[in-house]
């Protein structure tokens, strides 16, 4: 099965950015606008995550509304979630998927809720994985503390929160971000074997023939990046690009 | 007027999105006025069997709704939940479906693939008619689903995706048309799809999109 390549658009006051290591946002330029582009090449999905520093419990629906209007591909969003009506009123606006991170930690009862009232193929995990000293660690954002960590095992941690019945888990490998450093095969191939549910990963990937040596050595679902899709190359010039059907198809082995 | 049905729980905005894009009026209501004047209505899915059923069993325009489709055949497309929900029944939970047809709403095993089915898919046609696309093998659309459906009757049997786990993709039966995948998210293949099946229906005309 070839594996959905998925551009990941950050957030920040309503502008699109990217960050290095979750870090330093630089402004790239119209969130609407990157979504027409990427809406008129056929994206196989996209995710939208809102990085914004505020007092949870706000969305940006405004900006969100006029996305969705532009995107015929499936929508994931994720960023601020922390109640039912505000998911009724994303999915309301043609959100496809939802993808809840620090709710996993801070109310199970809401990922409880979300996923019996809107099926878990609706609600996506997301987790954040970070490389330190040579250990896989889950991380995990606060306004306070800078850096926390989660849990010391990842395997441990991904199994845990695939019980809660999330439809898909989403990770983003930190250290990776913006680094076009190349996906963590090695890691991504332990994920993989370790979870049933379906797992798309983001971070690192430099080119699309990251992309093409990713699908073809692991059996991933999903196959999310930032950088890549956004930029001409390392030196970040800004440039919306996706690669074309017959690309794909001829790049990845069924 | 094309009518998506509103009960609260699906994405709604998706499929009002794409059928304006082609210029087709349509109207976000779950109101009796708006079903009494359909004249095709879609049925949208996000969400879980029971809360889907009780939501649509729960609107005051659900026996209006019931008699559109079941007398007045007025076209229906439900969508991945919205099929479901048209069957008599489904293993996710205990309420009675529709039971517009004659059909049941099974769970995926997960011994056969990854569950949920989740990813861009192939069809193969049953029907040689004007929904099929006449690119066989070369139109895909976006799939996400941990239930799909089986027909009592194979003759109700549209169209089948084929893979690790091989689905019923879509099923029509008289004036009922129930679609697994996700057209109003599958780009320019969802919008080739409504275009069909409109125009079956005889609700689209080209020069209804400008």
């Amino acid at each position: 099965m070839i594996p959905r390549i998925i551009p990941v658009l950050l957030l920040k006051d309503s502008k699109l950015v990217k960050t290095k290591k979750f870090r330093d946002p630089t402004y790239i330029g119209d969130p609407l606008n990157a979504m027409k582009v990427f809406s008129d090449k056929f994206v196989d999905e996209i995710i939208v995550v809102d990085i914004t520093k505020r007092k949870s419990g706000k969305i940006d629906y405004s900006i969100l509304q006029a996305m969705a209007a532009e995107c015929f591909s499936p929508l994931t969003y994720g960023g601020g979630i922390n109640s039912i009506d505000q998911a009724t009123k994303l999915f309301r606006l043609g959100v496809e998927k939802i993808s809840v991170n620090s709710a996993i930690r801070k109310s199970p009862d809401l990922v409880k809720a979300l996923i019996s009232r809107f099926g878990s193929q609706s609600i996506v995990g997301s987790v954040d994985i970070i490389k330190v000293f040579g250990r896989y660690r889950v991380y995990f954002h606060d306004r306070i503390l800078k850096y926390n960590f989660l849990a010391n095992n990842v395997i441990d941690y991904m199994r845990l929160i695939e019980s809660q019945g999330f439809g898909e888990l989403f990770v983003n490998f930190v250290d990776r971000d913006g680094m076009f450093t190349g996906y963590d095969t090695q890691m991504i191939k332990t994920l993989t074997e370790s979870v049933r549910c379906p797992i798309t990963v983001c971070g690192g990937c430099s080119a699309y023939s990251d992309i093409w040596n990713l699908a073809n050595d692991c059996n991933i679902s999903g196959i999310a990046a930032g950088s890549v899709f956004v930029f001409r190359n390392k030196r970040r010039g800004v440039l919306i690009n996706y690669p074309l059907v017959d690309q794909i198809e001829k790049n990845i082995g069924l | 007027m094309i009518v998506i049905l509103d009960v609260g729980l699906a994405n709604v905005g998706s499929v009002e999105n794409m059928l304006k894009r082609i210029g087709v009026q349509v109207m976000v209501s779950s109101s009796t006025e708006s079903i009494l004047s359909a004249t095709g209505i879609i049925i949208p899915g996000v969400g879980s069997f029971d809360a889907g059923m009780l939501a649509i069993k729960d609107l005051d325009s659900f026996s209006v709704l019931e008699k559109a489709v079941l007398n007045r055949k007025v076209p229906v497309l439900g969508i991945c939940l919205g099929m479901q929900l048209m069957t008599t029944s489904s293993d996710e939970g205990v309420e009675a479906g529709l039971g517009w047809v004659d059909a049941k709403t099974v769970r995926l095993h997960p011994e056969r693939g990854v569950v949920p089915n989740m990813g861009w898919r192939y069809l193969s046609y049953m029907h040689n008619d004007i929904v099929s696309s006449e690119i066989e093998g070369k139109d895909k659309f976006y799939f996400v689903h941990s239930f799909s459906v089986l027909c009592e009757n194979h003759k109700n049997v549209h169209a089948l995706s084929e893979g690790n786990h091989n689905v019923v993709a879509s099923y029509r039966y008289d004036n009922i048309m129930g679609v697994q995948f996700h057209p109003e998210k599958s780009h320019m293949y969802g919008f080739a799809f409504f275009r069909r099946w409109l125009a079956y229906y005889g609700l689209y005309t080209d020069s209804a999109a400008n």
